[in-house]
């Protein structure tokens, strides 16, 4: 698992810019639709894990493999929906 | 050509009505015009065209039938599409400059299923346009979307320049703009394709017929404050997606919607809102 330095990033937004992820071109409109719903989700569950590495309420292995999952669906996000659901019921176990 | 792609997030806005008067009043300023019914679960442009008595109609044929590829594209533009302004058309009686026309691609009202996901009938549709501009070397092409997002929208906005988004001043019109509003942001926000858009209230009292209503009339308090929260709704949800439409709002007054609905008005004056709309599309873009 590569070591994704948690630390240096204040956003999962900043960390894929800054690591050269660019999203996928979408062939039509309404695919287009169904994945920005679901990298913007992506996004949201990246900040929530950087959240909880921080405040010590998830191991950093544990937060680099949540966050390289996240890496995965945010370039294929409609194929990885069903990740992406199951990441955000994760999240919420921790935050509660 | 300029591809305008007419769409409504929800039904009974006006929008067919309107889409048929702007492609006939593109037509009445000179130019060269097709317009194509992609409302397949409910089409109606062969009403507002008066059609339902051509043999075209008749024959039941229709843009269905060539996604399915049981036509193909040079029967469809040639022998199913109708002229309307033209001697044997349905509105003969309109005189339109010369060398315009108006070229209107039905949809079939017979249940026919297209399965708009298959990358086969996205370039059906592409072909279409190309040949519709190739065949009648047209200024504007107008498509009559379906509302909802669904599979049928991609077709249209796939090959539009421009959308003409209409909504009524109600929760329910004005929530589902905004909600297609979002997804424009987030297309840009994560560097896919959308296309600019205008908003097109219609279908509902203009501010001057709400101010001319009696102040004893209880709906007039009602109708003024779901307009104005409405308004105050779009106006900041455009400021928080940092998108901006290409007019934030012309206004088609539901009076004058509703006095001629289901037919071609804009050969009675030159300012009905369809015309103005129609210059309003030949402006340059800046």
């Amino acid at each position: 698992m590569p070591n994704l330095d948690l630390t240096g990033y204040d956003s999962f937004r900043q960390m894929i810019s800054q690591r050269d992820i660019r999203p996928r071109r979408f062939d039509s409109n309404v695919e287009a639709m169904e994945a920005v719903e679901l990298m913007a989700t992506t996004c949201q569950l990246g900040d929530r894990v950087l959240v909880l590495r921080r405040s010590g309420q998830i191991s950093e292995q544990h937060a680099e493999a949540l966050l390289q999952d996240l890496v995965t669906c945010f370039i294929g996000p409609v194929e990885n929906a069903g990740r992406v659901l199951e990441i955000g019921k994760q999240l919420r176990e921790y935050e509660k | 050509m300029k591809t305008l792609m007419f769409y409504s997030y929800k039904g009974g806005s006006g929008r067919t009505v309107a889409a048929a008067n702007v492609a006939a009043a593109l037509t009445k300023l000179g130019n060269r015009v097709a317009i194509i019914d992609l409302d397949f679960e409910a089409p109606g442009l062969q009403h507002v065209f008066s059609a339902e008595g051509t043999s075209q109609f008749k024959s039941g044929t229709g843009v269905q039938h060539y996604l399915k590829s049981e036509i193909d594209v040079h029967e469809l533009v040639n022998e199913v599409a109708i002229n309307v302004f033209a001697e044997d058309g349905p509105l003969f009686k309109f005189d339109v400059p010369a060398g315009s026309v108006l070229m209107y691609v039905m949809a079939s009202t017979k249940v026919t299923r297209v399965d708009a996901q298959e990358p086969r009938v996205a370039t059906l549709m592409k072909n279409l346009v190309a040949k519709l501009r190739e065949v009648y070397q047209l200024d504007y092409l107008v498509i009559d979307a379906a509302s909802g997002i669904r599979e049928t929208y991609s077709l249209a906005a796939d090959v539009s320049d421009e959308m003409l988004v209409f909504f009524r001043w109600s929760t329910q019109h004005v929530e589902g703009t905004l909600r297609l509003v979002r997804f424009m942001s987030r297309l840009k926000e994560f560097d896919q394709s959308w296309v600019p858009f205008k908003l097109v209230a219609s279908a509902s009292p203009s501010q001057t017929e709400l101010e001319g209503m009696p102040d004893t009339d209880p709906s007039k308090a009602t109708l003024l404050r779901v307009r104005t929260t409405t308004e105050a709704k779009i106006e900041k949800a455009l400021i928080e997606c940092q998108i901006t439409p290409t007019t934030i709002f012309h206004e088609i007054p539901e009076l004058l919607e509703l006095k001629w609905r289901e037919t071609i008005t804009v050969f009675g004056s030159d300012d009905s809102p369809y015309e103005v709309l129609a210059r309003m599309i030949m402006q340059p873009q800046v």
